[in-house]
């Protein structure tokens, strides 16, 4: 190291030193906006978006689609953290301040901030394909858009399916296990609209 | 006309590199209030007596944070620092005089040497 890059690094930390409560406070400010947005992120989700978006998934479905959902949400705060520790370091301890000791913290905290970049964009990316992934197993296992199914229930059963047609006399039903059923009203002790078929009831 | 060791303050201001210092020349001892450690000794070029003070403060933004400690990456205050200041810094003449030539913003205010102490 040159006795001119030296000087340069003993200067800084002197300066350092007249400069320790405003880099404190750009400090805080940057850290009070990554958390208020992310305060913001969390109200919007839960408070406003609720959770009945997967009620009509089946069991498996809406477990699998529910937990990468979470990992998804995990994966997204956990790199806006890392993106405003990057920006905006954390809060830490003392050392004793000389040029040679900043600039190996320095060094070493260009190391620390490259990574915490990297780590912030691979957790959005991820983040982003997980969330993805949800929404493409709520639109495979979402029961068709031939309407809500009704379900029938008579003296001796269950019978749930798409509604054809009702008339005075019948009602007629395509279920997925029976074909077509045709029911006679004096048989059906109550007929109303259901979530979808297979499910617990 | 000055005596051997004593402190020439004609010497002009000059940023030269005054090499290695032998370790018993300088004393390095916390400051009385606290605030950080003070080296203290000859200049090799000078022979001005200099006081440096290397205060406890935060370098900038960043290093450490809570989960690096959990994961053991922190250490006990102080290790991560690297050696002490006197034979971690390079030290530069802070004699308080100003030398012929001294810049007049310098930080350092002395004959602009500056050396490392070994032991």
């Amino acid at each position: 190291m040159s006795t001119r890059s030296d000087r340069r690094w003993a200067e800084l930390a002197r300066e350092l030193e007249f400069t320790r409560l405003p880099e404190l406070r750009r400090q805080a400010e940057g850290w009070r906006t990554g958390l208020t947005g992310l305060t913001a992120l969390f109200a919007v989700l839960v408070l406003l978006k609720g959770r009945d978006d997967l009620s009509d998934l089946s069991e498996a479905a809406r477990a699998t689609a529910t937990g990468l959902l979470f990992t998804a949400f995990v994966l997204l705060v956990a790199g806006s953290l890392l993106a405003v520790r990057a920006a905006h370091g954390t809060v830490e301890r003392e050392i004793l301040l000389g040029g040679q000791a900043l600039r190996r913290w320095t060094e070493r905290e260009v190391t620390r901030v490259t990574r915490a970049l990297v780590r912030a964009r691979l957790c959005c990316v991820l983040g982003v394909v997980l969330v993805v992934g949800a929404l493409l197993v709520a639109w495979v296992t979402t029961p068709g858009s031939g309407g809500r199914p009704v379900i029938v229930k008579t003296g001796t059963g269950v019978v749930c399916g798409d509604l054809i047609r009702a008339d005075r006399h019948h009602v007629e039903i395509r279920s997925g296990t029976n074909g077509e059923v045709s029911l006679p009203w004096t048989a059906i002790a109550s007929l109303e609209p259901g979530a979808a078929c297979g499910k617990a009831p | 006309m000055t005596r051997p060791g004593q402190h020439e303050h004609g010497v002009p201001y000059a940023e030269v590199d005054a090499g290695d210092v032998d370790a018993s020349l300088f004393t390095q001892e916390p400051a009385p209030d606290g605030r950080g450690v003070i080296v203290s000794g000859r200049c090799p070029r000078c022979h001005g007596t200099t006081r440096t003070l290397f205060p406890w403060a935060r370098p900038g933004t960043g290093s450490k944070g809570a989960l690096g400690r959990l994961l053991g990456r922190g250490t006990a205050s102080g290790a991560e620092d690297g050696p002490e200041p006197l034979l971690a810094e390079v030290h530069l003449c802070e004699c308080g005089h100003a030398h012929p030539q001294c810049p007049p913003d310098t930080l350092y205010v002395g004959c602009g040497a500056s050396w490392r102490i070994r032991r």
